[in-house]
């Protein structure tokens, strides 16, 4: 039988070594050991730090971070089912993203997404070709810090002020800080149409996002 | 006539023949198994009426091999282009190189080297100068953007500009609906355009594509069926597996378009990046693109389908040691392959920003790798024996009729590149060869005039223009 360091030793392992089905396994073991599924979620968050440490040094690379961030994501899910039954959130930085209504480009936007998971948020991810209601329910459902909205091209990009100005109608602007970004999305149309944030690319988000949520 | 262009008379292999048959087969292996989807019904209908399998629901399409042989067969090797002018039509394919311009999204400003975006007022002159410049054959966009206008029809405007200020072939895309309105437009002005067909990787084509590419081949007007992968993203990290990826959609176009209407003729094209895997950016400067395009080449080659690099580009947001050294190792790659079209003229920053003086910069590297593609001339002329005997030990050859009559032909006479002595430089301002590329723009842009449209023809392009705005902006 795995103590309880033991298990925990290995779901870290198991994210280092971008293992998915393994990580989750363990996440299971952990709640069967009687393990607090909050305590197991620390492991995970302290190592997808380690990770981004390492990316942040320039010792690891993006497909480092995405092996590591689906990994988490699979044991992460297993314990907030157990999570869900306890308390409402348990982490405390969250990100709602997803790319436009009319925009099918995913690649920058999962970027994104898996470099927030590094940085130790929860994040929400909407997909693609993502209509407004759909933002403003995820806002009110799950009260995030951030929002993030990607579109690739310039006409995909209008729909980013359609978001904002729906926010603003339905009172719920100040609840959130919105960060854009894209190919054509430039800080320009960031600022004309009312975003609080843009990025370049997907570090660049996550500086700005941080900063952000702590302004 | 058209314009002559460039000859390349050896072009390299980077693959060995077994390398490339295992690469066509592993083509119409995916297209056989994987399949592409269209996001089109009539293209679906187009696909299945040729033999081939369709799923409507998905839209994904499975292509027989022999289907796909036979559709390759179609497509000419060689095709001409009428430009506005005839001493500007081209004569595509064979063993024949031009090169066309870069697109930008801004503009990097003439004066200050300011990044900013583009009003309408600044593509007239600009288009102006690619008209201006030897080195290039066709004319695309300087900037897809310009201030002033909505994104949805800032196309049609620029357009409008490209054809009034070049008498040259200009090269268009399919996106935002444009297509039907520049096929308009060429109609009015009497000459071809050379259209754009882009599937998005891995294996799809999207809806607006399909309808802008169909557009312009039923007027008649030819295509480049132009991916653009991004390695590690949305292709293969392996460069022969994109290589595999990016073919099957070249060849899932080629049946779309023959199907449509054979014996259209196309291009194979592509501008493949590499995931930048530290911070996640697509990224065309590296040599990695080089190499794809020459195999592009190869593979254009061997089926006999004429080749287009969409590139080579530069990463640098700056006129740089970098900007020069990434595109002229790629650009040397690509013409010593055999490719048929080249796009060099004017980008920095991947292709968001476009420089005035990059461009002539750009000129002067392509009329230095045309030199190279022109090689050593060995005959019976150029080996003088006869002058070297009469010169004899510690003559001169500087003053014989042999000099006089070859050294125009053998050497390429750089406008841009610096040559003068120490003194003499540093007491023309210590100046480096962007501050003279400037000049020249500068110069070329305020003394070359290119023919005004008919006043009929340039009333037309306005109709068309506002007719695009209507119909566009009041949905």
């Amino acid at each position: 039988m795995a103590t309880n360091t033991e298990i925990l030793a290995n779901l870290r392992k198991a994210v280092l070594e971008y293992e998915d089905e393994q990580a989750a396994d363990w996440a299971e073991r952990a709640i069967e050991a009687g393990i607090s599924p909050g305590e197991a979620l620390d492991v995970l968050i302290d190592t997808i730090k380690q990770i981004g440490d390492g990316y942040g040094r320039g010792d690891l690379f993006l497909p480092d971070l995405i092996g590591a961030g689906a990994a988490m994501k699979s044991a992460a899910a297993v314990l907030e089912e157990e999570i869900k039954k306890e308390t409402a959130t348990h982490r405390s930085k969250t990100l709602v993203i997803g790319t436009v209504a009319g925009d099918v480009h995913d690649i920058g936007k999962s970027l994104v997404a898996t470099m927030f998971i590094g940085a130790g948020y929860r994040v929400i991810d909407l997909g693609i070709d993502v209509p407004t209601h759909r933002f403003l329910e995820a806002v009110q459902e799950h009260g995030p810090d951030l929002l993030g909205l990607s579109a690739l091209l310039s006409t995909t990009a209008l729909a980013q002020e359609k978001v904002i100005d729906a926010l603003v109608e339905s009172g719920l602007r100040n609840k959130v800080k919105v960060l854009v970004g894209g190919g054509a999305v430039t800080r320009e149309f960031a600022d004309r149409i009312g975003a609080d944030g843009h990025a370049d690319n997907a570090s660049e988000a996550v500086e700005t996002g941080e900063r952000l949520r702590q302004s | 006539m058209p314009l002559p262009g460039h000859v390349c008379n050896n072009p390299k292999d980077l693959l060995t023949d077994l390398e490339m048959d295992t690469i066509h087969a592993s083509t119409l292996e995916i297209l056989g198994d994987v399949g592409v989807v269209f996001g089109d019904d009539r293209a679906l209908e187009i696909l299945k009426s040729g033999g081939c399998r369709v799923e409507h629901s998905t839209g994904r399409v499975r292509f027989p091999g022999q289907l796909v042989e036979e559709c390759l067969q179609l497509c000419p090797s060689r095709f001409s282009i009428k430009a506005r002018n005839p001493a500007y039509d081209l004569d595509v394919g064979g063993d024949r190189l031009y090169f066309q311009s870069h697109p930008g999204l801004y503009l990097s400003d003439l004066e200050t080297g300011e990044r900013r975006e583009a009003s309408l007022q600044d593509i007239g002159p600009l288009v102006r100068l690619i008209d201006a410049l030897d080195e290039i054959h066709l004319a695309i966009m300087p900037t897809a953007t310009i201030a002033e206008k909505h994104p949805a029809v800032m196309t049609e405007w620029v357009t409008a500009e490209q054809m009034r200020n070049t008498q040259k072939v200009t090269a268009h895309g399919a996106f935002h609906g444009c297509a039907r309105w520049v096929v308009e437009m060429a109609a009015v002005t009497e000459q071809q355009v050379y259209g754009q067909i882009n599937p998005v990787s891995p294996l799809h084509y999207p809806q607006d594509q399909i309808e802008g590419g169909l557009d312009f081949v039923s007027a008649g007007h030819p295509i480049c069926i132009l991916p653009g992968p991004t390695l590690g993203a949305n292709s293969p990290a392996t460069l022969a597996g994109t290589l595999v990826l990016q073919n099957a959609e070249h060849l899932a176009g080629v049946v779309l378009v023959q199907l449509f209407r054979p014996e259209a003729p196309v291009t194979l094209a592509s501008y493949p990046h590499v995931m930048d895997m530290r911070n996640g950016a697509p990224c065309i400067g590296g040599v990695e693109v080089g190499l794809l395009g020459a195999a592009l080449a190869q593979i254009g080659r061997r089926y006999g389908i004429p080749s287009h690099p969409e590139f080579p580009m530069t990463d640098s947001k700056a006129l740089d040691e970098q900007t020069a050294f990434e595109k002229a190792m790629s650009l040397v790659l690509l013409a010593e392959a055999g490719a048929n079209l080249i796009s060099n003229g004017g980008a920095l920053e991947v292709e968001k920003m476009w420089s005035p003086v990059q461009l002539v910069i750009d000129n002067e590297l392509n009329g230095m790798v045309a030199r190279i593609m022109d090689g050593i001339t060995v005959d019976a002329n150029t080996i003088a024996l006869d002058v070297i005997k009469e010169v004899g030990p510690s003559g001169n050859f500087l003053e014989t009729k042999h000099t006089r009559r070859t050294w125009r032909s053998e050497q390429f006479l750089p406008v841009l590149a610096d040559r003068v002595g120490f003194e003499t430089w540093k007491a023309q301002g210590s100046r480096d060869i962007t501050h003279r590329a400037q000049e020249r723009a500068m110069e070329l842009i305020s003394t070359h005039e290119v023919p005004p449209l008919s006043e009929h023809q340039d009333k037309e392009l306005d109709r068309i223009v506002k007719a695009t705005e209507r119909e566009k902006l009041t949905l």
